[in-house]
């Protein structure tokens, strides 16, 4: 498993911890049940404070992904796949509109935007309806 | 362990003025400012190699001058240590287990092992590098609670350097120790710190968590059709500048001051990765003297 920090992005760095994990799991590189390294070993890994790793799993385990358990670790979350939060959907449609409305007003087209998304979905592979 | 109040006055001359800080159990705090503005001075008053003109350093609510017993809790690294090159490895654990008689001779030898560091007959023939980290290594031996480094990264290899971040990085999360570390290296500090305190002509400037930084500062390129508009000026902290082109920084209110800058019909306007070391330009530059 690797995790990297881009220190190139402006949020903070336990939002990338955090950031990463989901796209881990996005990918399928990390499986429901598997176990994450503990907060020692992944900032020892990543070079960075251990407070910032304990800070995203914390926000992680609230979130539900991740569960941790006393004396074993810390797991990804059993129930994650297929799991739909109204919520957050509703903050997805709100925050993809935004997107398309700066792309009309960039002159970025419709058939355009639609390549993109493709484009984001092979990258990320495997896990899209399409497969 | 709170610095409360710390003045220093050497012959006369004012090094630090009304440092004030605390210090939480397991953070790694980054001391940074520039050369001269009195890091050293600072942690050598921390630690009790220096007595303060005025305040006071106290660990659990107790002053390390009135119990120097309490001082067996802090440990200091300075960035050279000249004088014990003639010395043994033995020697050495030997003279510091006189002074921290917590220091636990195992787990010296473990650290010894994973850092293939050979026990030498002089300190002075290690190479620079495994110096650097054989300081490293007894001064968590020692089981004190508060490391104080100075420049420790200083002159290493990449690798080395990893290193050293490394048992860092694992001695906060497994020991609940607190290192307090001054550096130039504000790159690497950036990501290990949780806390940076910046020094300014021996005066505390800033403070930073980790996080807030990011929240609270916006590093962005603009451009206009004529010159950054007057209203904005006082506004932002120009960091550079190329033709109509402004890179600035835009801190606290910022919500007010993007507002005004896109009324203002900008040209060009575009977030850019802040780092550590635009805050340390912003807050500690200002004129390009050496002091």
């Amino acid at each position: 498993m690797y995790f990297e920090i881009d220190p190139k992005k402006s949020i903070p760095l336990y939002e990338q911890v955090i950031q990463q994990v989901k796209e881990l799991c996005a990918r399928g590189l990390l499986k429901p049940n598997e176990k994450l390294p503990s907060v020692r070993d992944l900032s020892s890994q990543m070079l960075i404070n251990p407070n910032t790793v304990s800070k995203a799993y914390q926000e992680l385990e609230r979130q539900g992904i991740i569960i941790t358990i006393r004396g074993r670790g810390t797991f990804i979350s059993e129930e994650l796949t297929g799991y739909i939060d109204p919520k957050k959907t509703e903050r997805l449609q709100q925050a993809l509109k935004n997107v398309i409305i700066d792309s009309h007003f960039a002159g970025i087209s419709e058939i355009e935007l639609k390549r993109w998304t493709e484009e984001i979905y092979k990258k990320l592979g495997g896990n899209g309806d399409e497969g | 362990m709170r610095v409360k109040h710390v003045s220093k006055e050497i012959h006369h001359h004012k090094i630090l003025t009304d440092i004030d800080f605390d210090i939480k159990t397991g953070s790694i705090v980054g001391i940074v400012g520039r050369n001269g503005a009195g890091k050293t001075t600072l942690l050598r008053t921390m630690v009790g190699i220096l007595d303060p003109s005025f305040g006071d350093v106290l660990i659990e609510n107790e002053s390390i001058f009135r119990n120097p017993q309490l001082k067996q809790q802090i440990i200091f690294v300075p960035d050279s240590s000249e004088a014990l090159k003639s010395y043994s490895t033995k020697e050495m654990i030997h003279l510091y287990k006189q002074i921290y008689p917590s220091l636990d001779e195992d787990y010296y030898l473990q650290l010894m092992e994973r850092f293939a560091l050979p026990e030498i007959k002089k300190i002075g023939n290690y190479s620079k590098g495994m110096k650097a980290l054989f300081f490293l290594v007894v001064a968590f031996s020692t089981k004190a609670k508060y490391i104080l480094l100075d420049e420790p990264t200083d002159g290493l290899d990449v690798i080395v350097k990893k290193q050293v971040l490394k048992i860092l990085v694992e001695e906060v999360a497994t020991n609940d120790v607190s290192v307090i570390i001054s550096s130039h290296r504000l790159d690497e500090l950036e990501f290990i710190a949780n806390d940076i305190i910046m020094i300014k002509d021996g005066m505390v400037n800033s403070r930073y968590g980790l996080d807030e930084m990011k929240a609270n500062y916006i590093k962005a390129q603009v451009a206009f059709e004529s010159d950054l508009p007057v209203a904005l000026k006082d506004q932002v902290t120009i960091l550079k500048q190329t033709g109509r082109v402004y890179i600035i920084l835009i801190d606290k209110n910022h919500d007010e001051i993007i507002k005004k800058i896109k009324l203002a019909s900008p040209l060009l306007f575009e977030d850019l990765p802040l780092s550590l070391e635009d805050l340390f330009v912003a807050r500690l530059g200002g004129d390009d003297d050496v002091s």
